[in-house]
């Protein structure tokens, strides 16, 4: 008796030894990096080796960029730069975010503006701050501020108006005190919000600080990253560019991933993916 | 001994445009050991009133209040959806609305939740239970703080009929063991005739129709003649209004 | 008597149900008009004011921004840039959203290509765009189409999640319901998948394009093709901060314009049968 009888559906063909092993999902996540570096070292070498270098070439940089400490060096400058640039962000952003979702007439205020803040290209932040401070830390710093701003103040604002009503009428029908009801009803409900204010703030301010790194210092990853081009690094470029890609999987699936089980243990499903973002209006 | 006290009530929601009439001059009274239930059709202000009653909204005019020897009372009040908080556990979600968080009162939520037969459920989070379970933790909710009268807001009606059934057997026995004064909002009539001493009909518009008395004996049968008998009175009663409004 | 003409006219206020009560405080256009003027005319005064304090060229004031604004739309390459990105964007961004559409419904109906992809469009939604943009225009710059592939790279992962999602919403009770009348699958399709997944594809749009202009003006930036990247490279060169700042707005202009006039219009007209109070 083959389960497919019992379902009364067509027999689905009894899957190979080979389709056992190699299809199934955990072995695609391993398959997709492998097949994508196969083709890399196939059509490297049909174009000249100074625009496109070979994996091998880009293998040895990365190990070069590990060993002399290159690569700690420009994160930690950068990621100093995000944390003391982010933590301004949120502070302000929590504020006015707050302001903004309890206040109509301040949400009316700020609303556009949170609005090209979103827009705002990151590109030309970049320039600016280095036209008004130069090379140095104000420049980057500023920038990550302003590219995680509108991040915290729209989610933080949107997750006022998410408190439940209900849930707040029925505090009130219990007078229950209004400490109480911060801790156990209001905080609870913003903490998704506040979560994606970390994560898409954090993610844009980063995105931010690479690229006024670029005009507005002379450390950093982005900094690096950009003179290493210039110089005709070509193996060093693509080789950072790889480390990028390996931090970005680090700090989503170690980090975020963790924290959001962590925080968010009391939901159904235990939905393991993050907190919904709430609709930006970009 | 709690009494409600509803006289010449009035609520109005301003709307885009006109203006929203929920109750309009509603008055009754209601004390001690009694089941008033307060039925009429969709739209005639009925969650208002209790909300009201509550002291979640205020009234545009009139009064509306509970009180006990003369001071306000202490009101438990089930909702329509069970109202929990989903990121706090069974138990949390009872010492909640609890003064404070005291032994004593943490034993006496747990001897609730076990009435309604959730005593190995204390340390669950609410989206692990059942609709009829959460609904059984709002009602041990409202006990639990040993109010002196219950106000229930359709607290059945999103559940299945035989979960209803069993529940409202429950909310009998407690009713009767602890004498509260309950005020019940339903639009349905076998319910409240099952359970009710009383029943109070608001008619669209928020209007106060009629106030009448059932004295049948407890448990009510609904396959009961007098019951059923009871029944169609209220209904007729509801078939005038509806002639009324269209 | 006014109050049964209420209820048959004004449906949405319901005052007996769970979730009651008059329509939640969410801001109303038209009464809080003055607060958002007065928004901008603060914002536009503050402006003023800083600049009317530090040198001319640190903060120009809002009147000379309009001004070379006026100056750059009259520049002979104007046009010539201008229609240069665009046809970067129409072309990239194309590319982009078949892609991204058929990766995302590969994705969503398939957990063996969802975790295929996945660890690509993760790392590519949080990758700076700066590093996209100097890899490609490396490899692709000497071709020209160093602009294109920056697009497509990094603006079909934001179609795609938002497809995948779109797919996943797909109404199961109405596709059980369908076959047990045995509709045909491509009526299925026709009044049951694309509905459900057309918002999901407008989200798609909205945010690839968010990223897709960006992207472009930094490659053009780096790559030194033609388009306004360069325009603006020129400027931040000659530290004319006046002329930065007009490209900005036009860049931003022409977003938000894309955004509110092209995209929310059509959303609108696609979405009648919804009701309001979800629009």
């Amino acid at each position: 008796m083959d389960t497919a009888v019992r379902s009364g559906r067509t027999a689905r063909p009894r899957r190979s030894w080979f389709e056992r092993t190699f299809i199934t999902p955990r072995a695609a996540r391993i398959t997709a990096p492998v097949l994508f570096l196969a083709a890399w070292q196939l059509i490297a070498p049909m174009i000249p080796s100074a625009i496109l270098p070979m994996p091998a070439e880009v293998a040895e940089a990365m190990w070069e960029q590990l060993r002399d400490g290159t690569l700690v060096e420009a994160f930690s400058v950068s990621l100093l730069r995000l944390a003391i640039g982010f933590s301004m962000a949120l502070v302000v952003g929590s504020v006015v975010g707050l302001a903004m979702g309890l206040s109509p007439r301040i949400e009316a205020m700020l609303h556009d503006f949170v609005v090209v803040g979103l827009t705002f290209p990151y590109l030309i932040w970049g320039l600016l701050v280095a036209m008004w401070f130069g090379y140095g830390w104000i420049g980057p710093v500023l920038v990550v501020f302003i590219a995680g701003l509108p991040y915290v103040i729209l989610n933080m604002s949107e997750g006022v108006h998410d408190v439940s009503k209900e849930l707040r009428d029925m505090a009130a029908a219990y007078e229950v005190p209004r400490d109480r009801e911060l801790r156990h009803l209001v905080i609870p409900s913003l903490s998704p919000f506040f979560f994606a204010s970390l994560r898409y703030g954090l993610a844009n301010g980063w995105k931010g600080l690479i690229l006024a790194e670029v005009f507005a210092s002379t450390s950093g990853a982005g900094w690096h990253i950009t003179s290493m081009r210039d110089y005709g690094d070509f193996a060093g470029v693509v080789g950072f560019a790889i480390y990028f890609a390996l931090f970005s999987i680090v700090v989503e699936r170690l980090v975020f991933g963790r924290l959001s089980r962590r925080v968010f243990r009391w939901r159904p499903s235990l939905a393991r993916e993050m907190a919904e973002p709430p609709e930006l209006t970009i | 001994m709690a009494t409600v006290t509803v006289s010449d009530l009035r609520k109005v929601f301003p709307g885009e445009g006109r203006d929203v009439v929920a109750l309009d001059g509603v008055s009754f009274d209601a004390s001690g050991h009694t089941f008033v239930s307060v039925v009429g059709p969709s739209g005639c202000g009925k969650s208002t009133l209790l909300n009201i009653l509550a002291g979640v909204e205020p009234p545009s005019s009139g009064r509306a209040d509970i009180t006990e020897n003369g001071s306000r009372a202490r009101v438990g009040y089930v909702f329509q959806a069970p109202r929990l908080l989903p990121w706090r556990s069974v138990m949390d979600n009872m010492l909640f609305v609890q003064p404070e968080r005291t032994d004593e009162l943490e034993a006496r939520a747990a001897r609730y939740l076990d009435m309604v037969g959730l005593a190995e459920y204390h340390e669950a989070w609410p989206a692990q239970l059942s609709g009829g379970m959460q609904q059984r933790v709002g009602i041990a909710r409202a006990f639990a703080i040993e109010p002196d009268a219950l106000l229930m807001d359709e607290p059945f009606s999103h559940l299945d009929a035989i979960t209803a059934r069993g529940l409202r057997r429950e909310l009998h026995s407690m009713w009767t063991e602890t004498k509260k004064t309950v005020l019940f909002v339903t639009h349905d009539v076998g319910e409240a005739v099952e359970l009710s001493d009383r029943i109070v009909i608001l008619a669209k518009g928020g209007k106060l129709r009629k106030d009448l008395g059932v004295e049948l004996p407890f448990p009510r049968d609904p396959a009961d003649d007098r019951v059923a008998l009871m029944k169609a009175e209220v209904l007729r009663e509801f078939e005038e209004l509806d002639l009324i409004a269209t | 008597m006014a109050t049964q003409d209420v209820e048959a006219a004004a449906p949405p206020v319901r005052i007996d149900t769970e979730g009651d009560g008059p329509a939640p405080e969410r801001p109303r256009r038209r009464r809080y008009l003055l607060w958002r003027i007065a928004g901008y005319v603060l914002f536009i005064g503050a402006w003023a004011l800083v600049s009317s304090l530090t040198e001319p060229y640190i903060l120009p004031s809002p009147l000379e921004v309009l001004r070379e604004m006026g100056e750059v739309v009259r520049r002979d390459d104007f046009w010539i840039n201008v229609s240069a990105t665009l046809r970067h964007l129409a072309i990239g961004f194309t590319i982009a959203f078949v892609l991204g559409t058929t990766i995302g419904i590969a994705m969503g109906r398939s957990a063996y290509w969802d975790a295929f992809f996945r660890d690509y469009v993760m790392l590519t939604l949080t990758t700076p765009g700066l590093v996209f943009a100097l890899i490609c225009v490396m490899i692709f710059g000497l071709l020209g189409i160093g602009p294109i592939v920056a697009i497509v790279l990094t603006s079909f992962p934001h179609i795609t999640v938002n497809v995948v999602e779109g797919v996943r919403a797909i109404p199961r009770d109405l596709m059980d319901m369908a076959s047990a009348y045995g509709v045909d699958r491509r009526t299925r399709i026709r009044h049951i998948v694309l509905p459900a997944i057309a918002p999901f594809l407008f989200t798609a749009i909205r945010y690839g394009f968010a990223i897709a202009w960006k992207i472009t003006a930094l490659t053009e930036l780096f790559g030194q093709t033609d388009g306004v990247g360069i325009q603006i490279r020129v400027e931040f060169l000659f530290f004319d901060i006046a002329g930065v700042l007009a490209w900005a707005f036009f860049l931003v202009g022409f977003a938000l314009v894309m955004e509110r006039f092209v995209l929310q219009r059509l959303e609108r007209r696609f979405f009648r049968w919804r009701p309001k109070a979800f629009a």
